[in-house]
C-alpha cells in the first residue's frame, strides 16, 4: 500500500464512559467521559489522578475495563488501526536503543508505523532540526541527556504528521529554552488534528491549549475553554502580607496559591470568595489559580 | 547505618520483590516436578543416580543424597540464569542511582545481593526437601522417614554448590562484559568445569575440598557400600548422575540399602570452604562493580562508543558547553558541534508530507538493520567463516560439526527477538504503531530466519544438490524452528534469557551429543529416523502460534 496519508474532513475522538480498574477494587479511571474536537487539550491533574492510564487507553496500549472510545465513530479497542495510522504518541517513560544513533532510531519507527522510506528519511531531517537535534544526530542515543531522549520522543511522536497528538508530560528533563520551544512546536500545530497534551504543569497548558479538562481521582472534574475557566475564579483571587508566624494559620483556612518573602512578613496569594483580610488586594486571575479553586475539596 | 542492618534490608528487599513474582510460584511448581522427575520408579526408561548396575534403595538416606547432588548439578547451572538480574534490576529501575547515593559500600552491596540470590535459591532448595519427603512415600520402598537424611545432605551439600552460583552471578553481573548474553553462554560452556572439575580431575574420590556440586563428598560412600555388599571391585564400578535415558527397554537396577552418610569434620570443612569462596566471588566483585555509574555503565554497554569517543576533542568540549543545559556534559559525537537554536525550522507546517508505503519488506530490512546492528565486527568475521565452512568442508564435516557451530553463533541476535520492546522500553512506541501484529511480528521472524538461513544456507543448498531431501528437509526445519523458539521465548518473557538457556541446553544434548529426538538440525541420518524433523516442524508451528499469541495480548491492550 502506497501515497499519502488520508485524512478525514473533520476528526472526532470521543471517550464514553470509561473506566480502568487495576487489580481487585483500584480505579485508576472511573466513567470519564469527554469529546474531543481539533484544538489542543489541555490535561490537568495531581500526580496519580489517572491521566497516563487515560493516555495509554487513547493510544491504544491499554484496554478500558468499561467504556469506550471512538476515533471518528470507529471503536479504538475493536478496531485499532485506524487510529494507529495517524496517531503520534509520546509516552511520560519510554526507552530507546542505546546503540542506535537519533538518526536511526527514527528511521526504524518510521519503518514500524509504515512510513514511506524516502520521504520519511526527508522528514526525519526535518524533524531533528525542529527538536535541535540534527548536530548530535548520529551520535548513539546512550550517550543522550535525558533532555536530548524527551527531544527525540517528540520528534518520533510526530514522524507520521499525526492527526491525533497525545503528549504525556512531555517538557519533563527539559531545560527552560527547549521547553518554550516545545510550546510554540504544539502552538503550531493547528488546523485538523486534535492534541491532547497531559500534564501537571499548569504553565504548559496556558501556553498552548485551547481548551482544558481537568481530572482528580480518575474522574473528570470539569473541562472548559481558558477563558472560562479564569471567569470562573474571577474576582476570587488576593494577595496580602502576613507576618510569617502566621502563614500556618493562612494554609490551614485558605487555599494558597503563591507565596513571596518579603521585609515585613510573607506575601501570600490565595484563592476565595471573600476578601480574607481587611488589606487585602484583587488580582486579576492566572489558569494556576482557576486550577486550583476548580481542584478545593 | 550499620552494616549488618544494611545488608539484612539489601537482602530482604530484593527476596521479596522476586518471590512475589507469579514467576517465583511457577519456579517453586517445576522444583516440586524435578524432584518428582529426580526418583524414577523402578521400570523406568531413565535413572538419575546408578552406581555400577546398582542404586539404592529409596529410604531417606538415598533419598536425601539423591536429590542433593540432583540439586547442586542442576540449580548451580539453572539457578545462575533465575537470580543473575539482582543488580540488573536495580540498574533497570533505577533504584541503583537511590543506593548509590547512600552511605552503602560497593562491597556491602555486591554482599547483598549475593544474600538475596542465596535466599532464593536455598527457598528452592528447601522446596526440593519437602518434594523429597513427598516422592519417599510415593514411591514406597521404605515409608520411614528420617527428616535429618533427607535434609542434611542438602544442607551441606545442595546450599554450597548454591552459594557458588549465587557469587558467580553476582560477579557476571559486576563484569561488564559479562553482563549480558555473552556471560550467560560462558557461564553455560565453564559451568561443568567449574562446579564438578574437580572430582573429574580426582576420579571422584574426595580430594582436598572436592568440587563445588559436591559429587565425591557423597558418591564415594555409596561405592563403598555398592561394593562390599555385592563384593564387586571399586575400580570397576562406574557412577552415572543426571537423566540417563535407554534407548530400548528400561531400567532394572539391582537395589541395596544404604545406611546414609557420616558428616566427617573434612567433609563439613570443604563444603564451608565452597560457601566461602561464593561469598568471596561476591565480594571480589565490588571491584570492577561501577556503582551505576551511567559513565562505567555507558562504555560497557555500547562498545561502539568507545573508538567514536576519541575521534572528535575539540567537538567534545563544544558540545559539553551545548549539554550543560541538559545537565550532563556527554562524550561526543563523531560530529558533534555547537547546537545551533537558530538552525532549527519555525514551523511543523513546513515538514515533508509523511507518505505511507507499508512493506513487509521494508519492516524486515529495518528489523534486520535493527538486530545487526548491535553486533561487533569479529561476530561478522566468524559468522563469515563458518557459512564458508558451510559450503566448502567437506559435506559430512559441514552438515556433522560447521552448521552446529554455526547455528549458535547468532545466539544472542535471536535471543533479541520479540523481547527487545520490552527490554529497552519502547513497546509503548513499537505496539502503538498499526498493525504490529501483521507486520512487525512476521519481520522479526523473518529477520532471525534470514540469519539462520544465511550463515548455513551451504549445508542446505549441497544437501539438496546431492539428493538428500530428508536431510534438507530437516535443515529446513531446523532453520525456521530456531527463530521460533526464540520469538516465542523473548514475546512471553521479555527478555532472551529463557530462549539462551533453553537453546544451549538443546544445542547440547541434541546436535552436539547426538541425542537423535532432539536434533533439530539434522546432524546424521539417525536423526531423521528419529521422527525428529516431524517433530520440530510442530514444535515450530505451536512456537510461532505462542508468539502470534502472545503479541497479540500485548497489542489488543
Amino acid at each position: 500500500m502506497s501515497g499519502a496519508v488520508r485524512f478525514h474532513a473533520r476528526v472526532q475522538l470521543v471517550i464514553e464512559g470509561v473506566s480502568k480498574r487495576y487489580g481487585r477494587d483500584f480505579w485508576a479511571l472511573r466513567d470519564f467521559s469527554l469529546t474531543l474536537a481539533p484544538g489542543v487539550l489541555g490535561l490537568l491533574g495531581p500526580n496519580g489522578a489517572g491521566k497516563s492510564t487515560l493516555m495509554r487507553i487513547l493510544a491504544t496500549i491499554t484496554r478500558p475495563t468499561s467504556g469506550r472510545v471512538l476515533w471518528n465513530g470507529e471503536d479504538i479497542v475493536a478496531r485499532p488501526d485506524p487510529l494507529r495510522e495517524v496517531l503520534g504518541y509520546l509516552p511520560q517513560d519510554f526507552g530507546i536503543y542505546p546503540n542506535l544513533s537519533a538518526m536511526e532510531f527514527l528511521e526504524y519507527l518510521a519503518a514500524v508505523r509504515g512510513l514511506e522510506a524516502r520521504t520519511a528519511r526527508e522528514r526525519i531531517h526535518q524533524l531533528l532540526d525542529l527538536v535541535n537535534l540534527t548536530d548530535v544526530r548520529r551520535r548513539p542515543l546512550s550517550g543522550f541527556s535525558g533532555g536530548m531522549r524527551q527531544r527525540v520522543g517528540i520528534a518520533q511522536a510526530l514522524l507520521n504528521d499525526p492527526r491525533l497528538l497525545i503528549v504525556d508530560e512531555p517538557t519533563g528533563g527539559l531545560d527552560p529554552e527547549e521547553r518554550v520551544r516545545f510550546r510554540n512546536l504544539l502552538g503550531d500545530l493547528s488546523g485538523e488534528r486534535i492534541v491532547i497534551l497531559s500534564t501537571h504543569i499548569v504553565s504548559d497548558v496556558e501556553a498552548a491549549a485551547t481548551r482544558i479538562a481537568l481530572i482528580a481521582r480518575g474522574r473528570l472534574v470539569g473541562s472548559a475553554a481558558p477563558e472560562e475557566m479564569l471567569r470562573a475564579v474571577e474576582g476570587k483571587v488576593w494577595e496580602w502580607v502576613v507576618p510569617s508566624d502566621q502563614l500556618s494559620a493562612v494554609r490551614e483556612r485558605h487555599r494558597v496559591s503563591g507565596t513571596v518573602r518579603r521585609t515585613h512578613g510573607v506575601q501570600v496569594r490565595i484563592v476565595a470568595d471573600a476578601p480574607p483580610a481587611p488589606d487585602a488586594r484583587n488580582l486579576p486571575p492566572t489558569l494556576e489559580d482557576a486550577y486550583l479553586h476548580a481542584l478545593a475539596p | 547505618m550499620r552494616p549488618a542492618r544494611a545488608l539484612y534490608h539489601l537482602m530482604r528487599a530484593d527476596y521479596l520483590e522476586r518471590v512475589r513474582r507469579h514467576a517465583f510460584i511457577v519456579t517453586l511448581g517445576l522444583t516440586v516436578y524435578f524432584a518428582y522427575l529426580a526418583m524414577p520408579s523402578n521400570h523406568s526408561r531413565y535413572i538419575t543416580l546408578q552406581i555400577g548396575n546398582y542404586r539404592g534403595l529409596y529410604n531417606s538416606a538415598w533419598v536425601g543424597c539423591l536429590v542433593a547432588l540432583m540439586t547442586a548439578s542442576f540449580l548451580s547451572l539453572m539457578g545462575f540464569y533465575l537470580v543473575k538480574n539482582a543488580i540488573d534490576r536495580d540498574r533497570v529501575t533505577g533504584v541503583g542511582q537511590i543506593l548509590a547515593s547512600t552511605p552503602l559500600s560497593k562491597w556491602q552491596y555486591t554482599l547483598g545481593k549475593w544474600a538475596s540470590n542465596m535466599a532464593v535459591l536455598a527457598t528452592i532448595v528447601a522446596t526440593m526437601a519437602v518434594g523429597a519427603v513427598g516422592m519417599q512415600l510415593l514411591r514406597g520402598e521404605d515409608r520411614v522417614i528420617d527428616l535429618l537424611a533427607i535434609v542434611a545432605p542438602l544442607a551441606i551439600v545442595a546450599v554450597p554448590a548454591v552459594a557458588m552460583t549465587a557469587g558467580l552471578a553476582v560477579l557476571f553481573e559486576a563484569l561488564p562484559a559479562l553482563r549480558g548474553g555473552i556471560g550467560n553462554v560462558v557461564f553455560f560452556v565453564t559451568w561443568g568445569l567449574a562446579f564438578a572439575g574437580p572430582d573429574m580431575g580426582s576420579r571422584f574420590q574426595y580430594r582436598g575440598i572436592g568440587s563445588a556440586a559436591g559429587i565425591s563428598t557423597i558418591v564415594p560412600s555409596m561405592m563403598h557400600a555398592a561394593s562390599s555388599q555385592f563384593g564387586v571391585a571399586l575400580d570397576s564400578m562406574s557412577f552415572n548422575l543426571g537423566f540417563n535415558f535407554k534407548s530400548a527397554g528400561t531400567y532394572d537396577l539391582e537395589t541395596f540399602r544404604w545406611a546414609g552418610m557420616r558428616w566427617s569434620a573434612d567433609l563439613l570443612w570443604g563444603r564451608i570452604a565452597w560457601t566461602l569462596i561464593g561469598m568471596s566471588l561476591a565480594l571480589a566483585a565490588a571491584i570492577p562493580f561501577d556503582r551505576f555509574d551511567p559513565r562505567r555503565a555507558g562504555t560497557a554497554e555500547s562498545g561502539r562508543l568507545g573508538p567514536r569517543r576519541s575521534r572528535d576533542a575539540k567537538g567534545a568540549a563544544r558540545l559539553r558547553i551545548a549539554d550543560a543545559a541538559d545537565g550532563v556534559a556527554d562524550a561526543p559525537g563523531e560530529d558533534a558541534t555547537a547546537v545551533s537554536p537558530s538552525r532549527a525550522p519555525a514551523s511543523v507546517a513546513a515538514l515533508a508530507a509523511a507518505r505511507r508505503g507499508e512493506t513487509l519488506v521494508s519492516m524486515l530490512l529495518a528489523e534486520l538493520r535493527l538486530s545487526l546492528h548491535d553486533m561487533p565486527r569479529a561476530w561478522f568475521l566468524v559468522a563469515a567463516g563458518l557459512a564458508l565452512g558451510c559450503w566448502f568442508a567437506p559435506l559430512s564435516i559441514a552438515r556433522g560439526w560447521i552448521l552446529p557451530f554455526a547455528w549458535i553463533w547468532p545466539l544472542l541476535l535471536w535471543s533479541a527477538l520479540g523481547g527487545r520492546e520490552s527490554r529497552h522500553g519502547t513497546a509503548a512506541l513499537v505496539f502503538s504503531a498499526p498493525r504490529a501484529l501483521a507486520r512487525q511480528l512476521p519481520a522479526l521472524w523473518l529477520a532471525g530466519v534470514v540469519v539462520t538461513v544465511a550463515i548455513g544456507t551451504g549445508v542446505g543448498l549441497r544437501l539438496v544438490a546431492t539428493g538428500n531431501m530428508p536431510a534438507a528437509l530437516a535443515w529446513s526445519v531446523g532453520a525456521l524452528f530456531i527463530p521460533s523458539l526464540a520469538l516465542a521465548a523473548g514475546v512471553w518473557t521479555g527478555g532472551g534469557k529463557l530462549f539462551e538457556v533453553l537453546y544451549m541446553l538443546l544445542w547440547y544434548v541434541g546436535p552436539i551429543n547426538r541425542t537423535p529426538f532432539l536434533d533439530f538440525i539434522g546432524t546424521s541420518d539417525a536423526t531423521l529416523n528419529a521422527g525428529a524433523t516431524e517433530g520440530f516442524a510442530i514444535a515450530t508451528l505451536v512456537l510461532l502460534l505462542c508468539a502470534a499469541l502472545g503479541r497479540w495480548r500485548v497489542t489488543r491492550g
